[in-house]
């Protein structure tokens, strides 16, 4: 009798990882499996030495908690953070050369995924992150004036990068 | 071995203990992180300049995630189980030593990922901030708790196995597996990054199935444990019972990815994504139903004057609203505008500071008196503990999904992005204002436990009682 249920125990604990490994498969190894989701598109490009400095400021400081990387193929994302450009919706493809990918969970502030296509200089970035309600009186963001200057440099240049 | 290692019931008893205190330090420094959103200068004007590196809402967002979801929640449902499921099993725990030593590797856990998140260790990766050293100390942690909660069923005296246990066993199974994969365990070179698009796939697999898979069936079995004790009746349907859990079983696993929806993944993964997430409005009924039922045939008066009963019903409602919620907010016409709102963070809150956070409530009104033989201190504060917790969980969700839905329809409608920020001053007030309501809340049930805990003892221990015929 023992021997018995304890067999059952066993079963359907298998059960149980099985159905939980299908999901696995599908929803996490298939699109791991999947090359094309790693062809690098036609924009992205390996980030330099002070980029990946700038990158690894950016999550560190949990930037991207606020800040969405990511521009979906919706009218108002289109319209909001593509200047209109479909083409400008974000690929798989854009990604691949970051570890990882921070593509937002909130949007306490603006998609970044193509803010240096907007015209800023880098100087007026690090300004931005010394005392962002110069720019914006209302604005929510941190001020990051305690962070030395060559990481807010960094910071900056890792922003910029981000165009097509 | 010290004797206060081995004392029966003392695991449960400093978990509950310990997890309190979390509780209470990261409500805090959820509202301090949420204060900033409104004034974001606000720590500042305080602060000397050494320390506001460290306080930035950057910094603290992640302490209060991880504090709240880990440090509280995992640790007040770990340390409920480790009374339930000997109960539930007739025999005593397999290893009370074991029990107090989880906890003490737990603690050293998360006061390691304070320092480490404040120090800006970040993998960038949401729940799955910490670096790999500490998910290694986590994972010891489930390896110890499961041998506590595996051994004890083994040796168990009843051969029926109640659907707390079947709960309480997924959790951990499913747990380990979410974990594992979430953060990359096996790869301590990458920050447990995946490289690319996959990375976001594979991460919001493991968020949405740490509170999917590991926190829902946790608080589930406390649910499902207190529920007809409450209401001094069996549980109204084992089949029931059983049909919901393996729908949940079913539903979540491919759930993870709506995180992505209309953003750049595959279209039959966001797919996927939402059928599950519809299978699962009928785990959540069945469940429900079951619960619903149960609470009737005990009868409402009972439960509804009962601290333990207030909370299990509140957090049930909790519970159908966010389960309502997630699969219709997962349609692609809803996601259009309320994902990256404040929406979701309503949405996030309602389940686990709402639904899971009241049944571990309940269970702590429950057992404490059960574990020490000392009665609760005041059953007035303790009212006063729920009422005021209630009210503010409401005020601070209802608040956020209508700052969400404005968000969102101004994005679509709207002219410029930035116009949509000034108005959410009122909301963020609202969110400050209901938060402190519920941290008083808190205070109010630290103290009463503080009394209750320095009581004398007026009842005799029931650790090795036989329980009630509870869940079927
Ligand atoms: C006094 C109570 C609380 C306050 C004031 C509070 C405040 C906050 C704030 C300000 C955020 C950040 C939102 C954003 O990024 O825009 C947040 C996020 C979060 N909090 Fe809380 N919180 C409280 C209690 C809790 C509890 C008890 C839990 C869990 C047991 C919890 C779990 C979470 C989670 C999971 C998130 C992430 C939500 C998301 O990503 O959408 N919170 N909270
Ligand atoms: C039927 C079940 C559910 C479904 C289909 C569902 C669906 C969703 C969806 C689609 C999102 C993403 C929203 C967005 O970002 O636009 C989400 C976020 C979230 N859900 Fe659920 N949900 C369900 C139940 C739950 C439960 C039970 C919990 C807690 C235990 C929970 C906790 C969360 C949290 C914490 C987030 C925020 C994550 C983040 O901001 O990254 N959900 N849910």
């Amino acid at each position: 009798m023992n021997r018995l249920s304890d067999n059952v125990a066993y079963l359907i604990g298998g059960i149980l990882l099985t159905i939980l490994l299908i999901g696995v498969n599908l929803t996490v190894i298939l699109p791991l499996m999947d090359e094309s989701l790693y062809k690098p598109s036609s924009r992205a490009r390996p980030m330099s030495a002070t980029e990946e400095k700038g990158f690894a400021i950016y999550k560190r400081e949990g930037c991207w908690y606020c800040h969405s990387m990511q521009v979906r193929r919706t009218e108002s994302d289109v319209k909001l953070w593509a200047g209109g450009n479909k083409e400008l919706v974000s690929k798989p493809g854009d990604y691949v050369y970051m570890w990882p990918a921070l593509w937002g969970t909130q949007r306490n502030g603006p998609d970044l995924m193509w803010v240096g296509s907007r015209g800023i200089s880098v100087e007026r970035q690090v300004e931005h992150l010394k005392d962002p309600r110069k720019f914006v009186p209302y604005s929510n963001m941190p001020s990051y004036d305690h962070l030395p200057e060559d990481e807010l440099l960094a910071l900056a240049e890792f922003i910029m990068s981000r165009k097509p | 071995m010290p004797q206060v290692w081995k004392e029966e019931g003392s695991a449960t008893r400093n978990f509950l203990i310990s997890a309190t205190v979390w509780l209470v330090v990261a409500m805090f420094v959820g509202l301090i992180a949420g204060l900033q959103l409104a004034f974001p200068d606000i720590l500042r004007n305080i602060l000397p300049e050494s320390l506001r590196g460290i306080t930035t809402f950057g910094r603290l967002r992640p302490l209060h995630t991880n504090g709240a979801l880990f440090g509280w929640l995992l640790m007040a449902t770990f340390g409920a189980h480790l009374y339930i499921v000997p109960k539930l099993c007739r025999t005593r725990l397999y290893s009370e030593p074991i029990g107090n030593l989880t906890l003490v590797l737990f603690n050293i856990a998360i006061v390691w990922a304070a320092m480490a998140l404040l120090a800006g260790e970040n993998q960038g990766k949401e729940y799955a901030e910490l670096p790999w050293s500490l998910d290694m100390l986590i994972v010891v942690i489930f390896v110890l708790q499961s041998i506590n909660i595996f051994g004890t069923i083994a040796r168990r005296k009843d051969k029926q196995m109640y659907v707390s246990l079947w709960y309480v066993m997924a959790s951990l199974l499913w747990g380990a597996v979410v974990y594992v994969i979430g953060n990359k365990i096996w790869d301590p070179w990458h920050n447990g990054a995946y490289q690319g698009i996959s990375d976001a796939i594979a991460t919001s697999f493991y968020i949405h199935n740490a509170v999917g898979m590991i926190f829902t069936p946790a608080g589930l079995a406390v649910a499902y444990y207190l529920i007809p004790l409450v209401a001094g009746k069996p549980i109204y349907g084992h089949r029931v019972s059983m049909a919901g859990f393996w729908l949940l079983a079913i539903g979540y696993p491919p759930i993870g990815v709506h995180h992505l929806i209309l953003g750049p993944i595959p279209y039959w993964l966001e797919s996927v994504s939402i059928a599950g997430g519809i299978l699962l409005i009928f785990a959540v009924w069945t469940v429900l139903y079951n619960w619903y039922k149960t609470m009737q045939a005990g009868g409402w008066g009972r439960i509804l004057t009962s601290v333990p009963g207030k909370f299990l019903f509140l957090g049930a409602i909790f519970y159908f609203i966010t389960c309502i919620e997630g699969p219709l907010h997962a349609l692609r016409t809803m996601q259009d505008i309320i994902h990256f709102t404040y929406w979701v963070v309503g949405h996030a809150h309602t389940p686990v500071l709402g639904a899971f956070s009241f049944f571990a409530w309940a269970f702590i009104y429950w057992g404490l008196p059960r574990l020490t033989g000392r009665m609760i201190y005041s059953q007035r504060l303790a009212h006063w503990h729920f009422w005021l917790t209630a009210l503010g969980v409401i005020a601070m969700t209802m608040a956020l999904r209508f700052a969400g839905v404005m968000q969102g329809t101004m994005w679509v409608h709207g002219g410029s992005f930035y116009s949509s920020i000034a108005p959410l001053m009122t909301y963020n007030i609202i969110r400050a204002i209901s938060g402190a309501v519920i941290i008083i809340g808190q205070v109010v049930m630290v103290y009463n436990l503080y009394h209750t805990l320095r009581s004398a003892k007026t009842q005799k221990q029931t650790t090795t009682q036989v329980p009630a015929r509870a869940a079927g």
